[in-house]
């Protein structure tokens, strides 16, 4: 008997509608710094136009960066309600095996690169490569959820569409169990 | 012109009349008017609100050309003033001409923060609605953009959005603008 409860789970935000919620509010951002909003003179009053383009920028990177951590925390949320639904349903599959054990060891409290996606690794046909690819992205949601304080050193450039793009493969490459 | 697609040739046909409404502008005059204005400026900070103090040796200034790069007025050359008082330093730095609602902006920066001064038309930036009736204009109304009143052309403090508000830039105004960037 695992000493550790379920959580009542429910079903995490869908990446399709945050990359939907992240297209309106980019054309909207678009449309707020532009000459044709209607409210452009009084927003940027006595403002220069190169000023404009550079507050219009760093809205939209922001907007990138709010996106990007809402995605990566759908990828997580999908990988983290597999694992507890692989220790409800109790398949008999190697990975929902190791899945219990590490329930019945972690509950909610395992760690997601270093237990359940190791425990992928081990016990499923999902390339490497992919998971390698999510571990890295990871970093990014880290640097993300804890303020952007220091300067990370991610070995690649992300932006809310390769983000966007690592979301979908994992949505496609991993036979998840849902709620 | 091929047209295959009517609804492009009218978008494009929209463009270039827009284009011609434009009127021809005079991108050395209006820098030229601008460098003046900008002097203009410096002269009133330096003659009239600080003369006494810079004549005293309390004060010294400087003047040092940076580059703008402006919209229509290309690459030019324009001073940035520098103010010393004691320990510390005000710089105005102009931030251009060719603004949303004014005429050029110089920003004051001081160890406390910052101001922009405004250069501005008589009555100042208002948006005008007119209400018409299948071409026929019913109303007109003109409704100002700031706070404060306008009276006449000149170099004006402007608030931090929103609500703007403007001051008519005088010695007084900037002896106070001087002690709120510095502090007393």
């Amino acid at each position: 008997m695992s000493r550790h409860r379920r959580p009542r789970l429910r079903t995490p935000p869908d990446i399709q509608l945050i990359a939907t919620h992240y297209v309106a509010v980019e054309r909207a951002v678009h449309l707020y710094y532009s000459p044709r909003n209607p409210d452009y003179s009084t927003a940027f009053l006595f403002r220069a136009p190169a000023e404009v383009a550079a507050l219009r920028d760093a809205a939209l990177d922001e907007q990138g960066a709010e996106s990007s951590l809402s995605l990566l925390a759908a990828i997580e949320a999908a990988f983290r309600v597999d694992y507890i639904e692989r220790d409800r349903v109790r398949h008999r599959d190697p990975l929902s095996r190791e899945m219990r054990s590490l329930f019945r060891a972690k509950g909610r409290f395992a760690h997601l690169t270093d237990d359940i996606m190791q425990a992928w690794r081990d016990h499923s046909t999902v390339p490497n490569a992919l998971l390698n690819d999510i571990r890295d992205a990871f970093a990014l949601r880290h640097w993300l959820a804890h303020g952007r304080y220091w300067s990370p050193r991610l070995g690649r450039i992300y932006n809310f569409d390769t983000i966007l793009d690592l979301a979908r493969a994992v949505d496609n490459s991993f036979p998840f169990l849902r709620v | 012109m091929p047209d295959n697609h009517p609804h492009f040739s009218h978008f494009m046909q929209q463009r270039k009349a827009r284009q011609e409404e434009v009127p021809p502008f005079d991108s050395a005059t209006r820098r030229d008017e601008w460098l003046a204005d900008v002097d203009d400026l410096y002269r009133l900070i330096l003659d009239d609100a600080l003369g006494s103090y810079i004549a005293a040796g309390d004060i010294v200034w400087e003047r040092n050309p940076i580059k703008l790069n402006e919209p229509r007025l290309g690459l030019y050359d324009i001073d940035r003033l520098t103010i010393h008082i004691g320990e510390d330093q005000l710089t105005a730095e102009p931030a251009g001409a060719m603004l949303i609602g004014c005429r050029g902006r110089v920003d004051i920066t001081g160890p406390l923060g910052s101001s922009r001064l405004v250069l501005l038309d008589k009555g100042g930036p208002a948006v005008r609605f007119s209400i018409s009736d299948g071409g026929v204009p019913l109303e007109t109304s003109t409704q100002s953009m700031v706070h404060g009143e306008i009276r006449e052309p000149g170099w004006y403090i402007a608030s931090q959005p929103p609500g703007v508000t403007v001051t008519r830039l005088t010695p007084d105004a900037f002896h106070q603008l001087v002690m709120d960037l510095l502090g007393e």
